[in-house]
């Protein structure tokens, strides 16, 4: 009984804001027809102008050069003063006028071409394109597609990164069903796009795929299943939003089973699940202020033979203001298998960047200085190779707002091919 | 169930309660305090209108923006989109009465970007004291042509009709006083 009660309310205090927000939209309906109808007025006036002044030019060719009368369709009705335009044609030129060039279907996307050079290796130039599809179908529904194209060794890898259809069932909540990056801290959903990302590199948490790779604690997340979502103003400025989702969840990357560990976690290689266990989980954030959030996520389930499970939480943040960006992050990952016993790993980042020419008193700075920002990550990681603790300086040339040219060298400290130091140059695009 | 039971009453409570605080939401102010918390600002000229309004439903997923916030950020970058000449919004505007200096400021959602008097963005520069650092001249071309100035600016070009140019200045000249 209590459970209908809880249900019920929550459905009436879930519509009671869609009524008041459906009586709002109606007065900004209001406002705005009689705005068009003012434009159509002043549109009207307009065209008077041009035909009393198309008429005084024919008037004057007239009187200089003889011409063959030609008989005039009669005036249309309503058109007093207008002399033969009438109203339906005004609104014609109004509708023409508004109609907008273009599809419903839009590619964006980004890429990059990057070089590497890892100590003890070799150096190596590197594309990658990430087309993205956008298809509205109408204001509800929206499609989203992405391709991960990478080349490796001699050929080019291609990924499905995202395949998802949105529904936006209300103000603040958006149904996801198909293929998405999982809202797992930010960097995973929304920082890792090249032209984004303020060091050529991935954060330590994240397996980077550049060059031969490293390790991290976790990869980039996408999965497939079905999500809930959506943003929800607290205040004026102040805002909160959310994320849950049900996917298939990890599968076990095979391992050596003399070693007494459990089988890693292999994320969003899962597309057809081979256990009977989904894989839960959610992001909540919070933005007090302009430019700031923090956010909490977790995930869990059972991998594998259905018999290990896992836990994954994090916590990240970002605050911005007059050229400066501070970010980081913290995963941490437990695993309980019955097998091996309990293992945990976790890692972290923090990363500073400033660019002093968005400060008042670089207004008058030269074109080229207003353009660079620098940017410093300090993290730490626990990957299944071990772990690694790195810093890493760099510097940005921004050629346009989503076109950065990136300088970066990792200081890695490890044993092993993880403590080799990286340079890392990458020229990135966003479309 | 208790706890699931208290976190859907509270959830619902906060989607109810927000309606009765919020005023509707001017989407320069939007634009200014969220669209910079991953990316670099873009400009409204990078797209036109159409592709805005499929870029912003995306945009509305990726970084959970409410669908009035979403809406409002949509028509502030249709409305600042210098590339949509053919626009009756513009031609409209370009007729209204005579405005003040001051409601030009409110008009064209100055403060979403920059502060004045005191209040507004950090987006671009203050323009407080303004005149201290530059020409009259470089404001007006400023103003109408931002890129004349720094080709990588994302300050969309504004349109004022004859005299309306004049009294912003005017204004911006006393608000550095």
């Amino acid at each position: 009984m209590k459970k209908r009660v809880a249900i019920l309310a929550f459905a009436v205090l879930l519509f009671f804001p869609a009524v008041t927000r459906a009586e709002s939209e109606l007065e900004e309906l209001k406002r705005i027809v009689a705005q068009q109808q003012l434009m159509i007025k002043e549109l009207q006036s307009t065209v008077r102008e041009l035909v009393a002044a198309q008429k005084q030019m024919e008037s004057t060719r007239k009187a200089a050069v003889p011409q063959t009368e030609v008989a005039l369709p009669p005036a249309a009705p309503e058109t007093a003063g207008t002399q033969g335009v009438s109203v339906q044609q005004v609104e014609n030129i109004v509708e023409s006028l508004e109609r907008k060039v273009g599809s419903k279907l839009l590619l964006s996307g980004y890429g990059a071409a990057s070089f590497l050079r890892q100590e003890h290796d070799n150096s190596t130039f590197e594309g990658n394109f990430n087309p993205i599809f956008l298809y509205k179908m109408d204001d509800d529904l929206q499609f989203t597609g992405e391709i991960e194209v990478q080349l490796r060794d001699d050929s080019a890898d291609f990924d499905l990164e995202q395949a998802a259809i949105n529904y936006f069932v209300h103000d603040n909540i958006t149904l996801v069903a198909g293929k998405f990056l999982l809202p797992f801290n930010q960097f995973s959903e929304r920082i890792h796009p090249y032209w984004i990302n303020k060091l050529p590199s991935f954060a330590p948490i994240y397996s980077d795929e550049q060059g031969n790779g490293r390790p991290g604690l976790i990869p980039l997340l996408s999965d497939a299943g079905i999500q809930t979502r959506g943003g929800v103003e607290l205040g004026d400025e102040m805002r909160m939003n959310y994320a849950l989702y049900l996917v298939n969840g990890p599968e076990a990357v095979s391992s050596d089973q003399s070693q007494p560990t459990p089988p890693d976690l292999d994320f969003g290689a899962n597309f057809s699940d081979n256990n009977m266990n989904k894989t839960f989980g959610g992001r909540l954030g919070f933005q007090p202020v302009a430019d700031t959030e923090i956010g909490w996520s977790g995930m869990g389930g059972r991998y594998g033979d259905g018999e290990t499970g896992f836990f994954l939480w994090g916590a990240d943040g970002v605050a911005k203001s007059y050229g400066w960006e501070l970010r980081g992050e913290y995963a941490d990952l437990r695993i309980d298998s019955p097998d091996f016993g309990d293992e945990h790993r976790d890692g972290y980042y923090v990363q500073v960047a400033y660019r002093p020419g968005l400060a008042t008193y670089a207004s008058a700075w030269p074109l080229f200085a207003r353009k660079l920002e620098l940017v410093a990550r300090v993290g730490r990681a626990e990957t299944v190779d071990g772990a690694f603790t790195q810093w890493s300086p760099g510097v940005i040339y921004w050629l346009k707002e989503s076109v950065p040219f990136k300088l970066g060298y990792e200081f890695n400290s490890a044993d092993g091919e993880l403590g080799y130091d990286r340079f890392l140059a990458q020229l990135a695009f966003g479309f | 169930m208790k706890g699931a039971n208290r976190f859907l009453l509270l959830f619902g409570l906060a989607l109810a309660a927000r309606t009765g605080v919020c005023q509707s939401p001017d989407g320069g102010v939007i634009y200014a305090r969220n669209c910079n918390r991953c990316h670099n600002y873009r400009s409204p000229a990078e797209r036109s209108d159409r592709d805005w309004d499929v870029a912003i439903g995306h945009m509305r997923i990726i970084a959970n923006l409410s669908g009035a916030d979403a809406q409002a950020v949509l028509r502030f970058l249709q409305k600042k989109n210098p590339t949509e000449a053919s626009s009756v919004a513009r031609l409209a505007e370009s007729r209204s009465p005579a405005l003040s200096g001051e409601q030009l400021v409110e008009q064209h959602a100055c403060r979403a970007c920059h502060v004045i008097r005191g209040t507004g963005g950090t987006v671009g520069p203050s323009l407080d004291s303004l005149f201290s650092r530059r020409d009259e001249q470089y404001v007006r071309e400023q103003i109408s042509s931002p890129t004349l100035h720094n080709p990588a600016s994302v300050m969309p070009p504004h349109a004022f009709a004859p005299g309306e140019m004049d009294r912003l200045i005017n204004y911006l000249h006393s608000a550095g006083k």
